[in-house]
């Protein structure tokens, strides 16, 4: 979705752009730049794994971000809480996809929306279901740090395309977009590579190399 | 002290951004919400948004005359402000996202953790 004035935030970084927004007297076409122009093909792929089929909801999901990012008075609290410890999407993914999940049964209708949607005691975040041992739930936890120290970009790629359910050819085909999208080109003995579902399964073994040696240094 | 584990925390231990002492707080927050573990391989992925379908096919706007791709600021904070829900009869036209093109993903995220530590053979 492309808003009119892309143009004026376009060359800005994210923390700029939020500084905008953040500070008084607040500029919220900035915040409506961010949300629905440059973060838009994440907010609509998060939106897409919440709401599946459902494609009535997308600009209401935004909408009530940017509400829930203003917080109860209208000061950007929440947006405002950030510190940058992180990439400014890798927070916004599960902030997006915690809120989508939460007004889902209000937007479907299976909940009446009530008087005030931003509930401050929504959080309480109880444990899960005791369904898998320690011990198991460790090792999960542990191959998830392996993964982040994984080196070769590509390995960590596959690794993490393979978990989000993504078959070899999918991944391979998805290789080339994120290779596009970062200007990326591979050459060997000569020739430019283009990712396949072999190419892709190479570094799939690969990659289980390197996690099985970082996974032994770990323990 | 226990500390809060909040989405930025997450997402700076999937970045390896935290310190000892967070990291083992993360974890100690993860081993009782395993259910996290999925949304921290989201945050650790740079290309979550790239689909397998092009954009295009992905979001399309019905048209009424003028094109409706580009919206106005004004039209955008107006319906943030209102949050109104859309009159059945409204003549300006929605965004529609058609449905991800891609395989069915029969395992759960929890089964495909645990065949890749089987493949592992720890």
């Amino acid at each position: 979705m492309k808003v009119a004035f892309a143009n004026r935030y376009k060359p800005l970084s994210d923390k700029e752009i939020v500084d905008k927004v953040i500070t008084a007297p607040y500029n919220e076409e900035a915040a409506v730049y961010l949300l629905f122009d440059r973060y838009d093909p994440l907010l609509a792929k998060i939106y897409r794994d919440v709401f599946v089929n459902d494609s009535n909801w997308y600009e209401d999901c935004l909408d009530d971000l940017i509400i829930y990012l203003k917080g109860k008075d209208n000061d950007w609290e929440r947006l405002r809480s950030f510190q940058w410890r992180c990439q400014f999407s890798s927070w916004l993914k599960p902030t997006a996809a915690n809120r989508f999940k939460e007004i889902k049964p209000y937007l479907i209708g299976k909940i009446p929306f009530p008087t005030s949607i931003d509930n401050e005691d929504a959080h309480v975040q109880l444990p899960d279901d005791g369904e898998e041992s320690y011990e198991a739930i460790e090792r999960k936890v542990m191959l998830l740090e392996a993964i982040r120290e994984l080196e070769d970009p590509d390995q960590k790629f596959v690794v993490v395309k393979r978990l989000e359910g993504y078959n070899s050819q999918e991944i391979a085909e998805l290789m080339k977009k994120a290779w596009k999208k970062h200007g990326i080109r591979r050459i060997d003995k000569g020739h430019e590579i283009v990712p396949s579902a072999a190419y892709v399964d190479v570094k799939m073994s690969r990659a289980k190399v390197s996690l099985k040696e970082i996974l032994c240094q770990m323990i | 002290m226990k500390m809060e584990i909040t989405n930025e925390i997450l997402a700076a231990y999937a970045e390896g951004k935290v310190s000892v002492e967070e990291r083992n707080q993360v974890r100690e927050y993860l081993m009782q919400h395993p259910s996290k573990l999925e949304s921290v391989i989201a945050m650790m992925d740079e290309d979550y948004e790239l689909e397998l379908c092009d954009a295009d096919d992905l979001f399309s706007v019905e048209k009424s005359g003028a094109s409706s791709k580009v919206q106005s600021f004004s039209d955008i904070a107006l319906s943030a402000a209102a949050f109104a829900p859309m009159p059945t009869d409204c003549e300006c036209k929605q965004p529609i996202l058609k449905k991800a093109c891609s395989s069915v993903r029969k395992e759960s995220f929890s089964e495909r953790m645990n065949t890749l530590l089987d493949e592992l053979d720890l």
